[in-house]
């Protein structure tokens, strides 16, 4: 069985899916796609690039120079889109063994959150 | 007064200045580039406590993985490693029972527990820390009872019986007597004791035919806790040799002649400093391990010029030397003249 991503990863892998993004992009993204949950620091990202370029999960897009210094893109891999969809699905399934479960406890109300609006 | 506004350069320099805890390379530039976009969105001008702690550790992190692969540098690392861990632990250990200052006990409760009766002769302390490096270790100072003989205390057997009994009872923790063949002075009889906070040395000394002698309490404080917490957490030195072979490595890679002369001399320096490193660690170690333990066990004994390890240890500030400077001048060197094969940052 695959290990659980550690959420960090999620979030990094998922801010990535439309687009390549550099650095700064990526914290913003994923700050934004968690709801704020989770703001990354930017040691902990590279590392978390690093480890995943090693794994073949993300790979660099293109450099550009940006005043006068180098911001480099990176992107999802095909490895990359497939390992988020695994863990998308494993999530899911927890979620929704939970939630069942939830459901049988007596005089207990789930509630579910609104699913958040795509945004363009 | 109003503050000079803070220039982009400046802003630039404080980034700069925390990313040197990376090693030299791309990454430096690419993580100021995310740092200094950061800092513009949010209105700052310098990193945060946060920001600080986390490029911090990623960067020691870095430096510390990225080193050779090869074999002998990893053997390299790791004997330098094991020796600025002993040295820095032992420094704080020295330092840390320099500044100690155990209370002593009261001469009143441990005569009347240990020679009741017994009229006292002399009466002495000493509040400072005394490194004998000898067989007794060092103290953190002592009180010293002398007393003279009674008609209860003429059988040294009867006697330290007693006292055994006395002491048991107290909640000490009694070792076994030493007779006089075991202390090498002919009428001897010798009992140590450890409570939580001191340790009891008792001197029976009588001759059988003159009846001359006398009965000695020595009570010297065992080590405070907390210079045990410090010493331990010395021992993290580990990771600043690892971090240094590192950067001596990074920085002599383009050098061959430095960099073989700065890995016999660090390997010579180590290999002299072993049997020190080996034996204190090895004879501290044991001292923790074991409960009421006598002995002391510090662990610089080894660094002493005294000790019979002492001028190996010393010996070793010579490679050392050699070294440092090797990798040092080499910095120097490749900082005022770029090879054209370093990557900057």
């Amino acid at each position: 069985m695959a290990k659980a991503m550690r959420e960090p990863t999620f979030w990094i892998l998922t801010a990535l899916t439309d687009q390549a993004r550099h650095g700064y992009g990526i914290i913003r993204e994923a700050e934004d796609l968690s709801g704020g949950s989770v703001r990354l620091q930017a040691g902990t990202l590279y590392a978390a690039l690093d480890r995943l370029a090693a794994e073949g999960l993300v790979e660099i897009d293109r450099e550009e120079t940006v005043d006068g210094r180098p911001r480099r893109y990176y992107r999802l891999t095909d490895d990359g889109a497939t390992a988020l969809a695994e863990e998308t699905a494993r999530l899911t399934r927890n979620a929704d063994t939970a939630a069942a479960r939830l459901r049988t406890r007596p005089g207990f109300a789930l509630a579910v959150p609104h699913a958040r609006p795509a945004t363009a | 007064m109003t503050r000079p506004p803070v220039t982009p350069d400046r802003v630039t320099r404080r980034f700069a200045r925390l990313l040197r805890a990376y090693p030299p390379g791309p990454r430096r530039a690419e993580l100021l580039d995310t740092l200094l976009e950061q800092a513009a969105t949010e209105g700052r001008t310098r990193p945060t406590l946060r920001q600080i702690t986390n490029i911090t550790l990623h960067g020691v992190r870095t430096r510390a993985l990225h080193h050779p692969r090869s074999a002998p540098f990893l053997l390299l690392a790791t004997l330098v490693a094991l020796t600025t861990a002993f040295l820095a632990a032992s420094l704080a250990s020295h330092l840390a029972w320099r500044a100690a200052t155990p209370p002593l006990p009261a001469a009143a409760p441990l005569h009347a527990l240990v020679m009741p009766g017994a009229p006292i002769q002399d009466t002495w302390t000493t509040h400072t820390p005394v490194d004998t490096s000898g067989p007794d270790g060092p103290e953190f100072g002592a009180l010293t009872i002398t007393a003279a003989h009674t008609a209860s205390s003429h059988d040294p057997t009867t006697y330290l019986t007693a006292v055994r009994s006395r002491l048991t009872a107290a909640g000490w923790h009694v070792a076994a007597t030493r007779t006089p063949s075991a202390t090498g002075a002919p009428h001897t009889h010798h009992l140590t004791a450890t409570s939580d906070s001191l340790h009891l040395h008792i001197d029976h000394t009588r001759d059988p035919l003159t009846g001359d002698g006398s009965i000695t309490l020595r009570a010297t404080p065992t080590e405070p806790r907390h210079i045990t917490a410090i010493t331990l957490t010395a021992a993290l030195g580990l990771l600043l040799g690892w971090l240094l072979t590192t950067w001596s490595a990074h920085t002599t890679r383009h050098h061959p002649t430095a960099t073989t002369l700065a890995a016999l001399t660090s390997t010579a320096a180590a290999l002299l400093l072993l049997p020190a490193t080996y034996f204190g660690t090895q004879t501290y170690l044991q001292h923790l391990a074991t409960p009421h333990s006598h002995t002391p066990a510090p662990l610089w004994r080894h660094l002493h010029l005294t000790d019979l390890l002492g001028g190996f240890s010393t010996l070793a500030l010579l490679p050392a030397t050699i070294a440092v400077t090797t990798v040092i001048a080499t910095h120097l060197l490749t900082t005022r003249f770029p090879h054209p094969l370093t990557t900057t940052r």
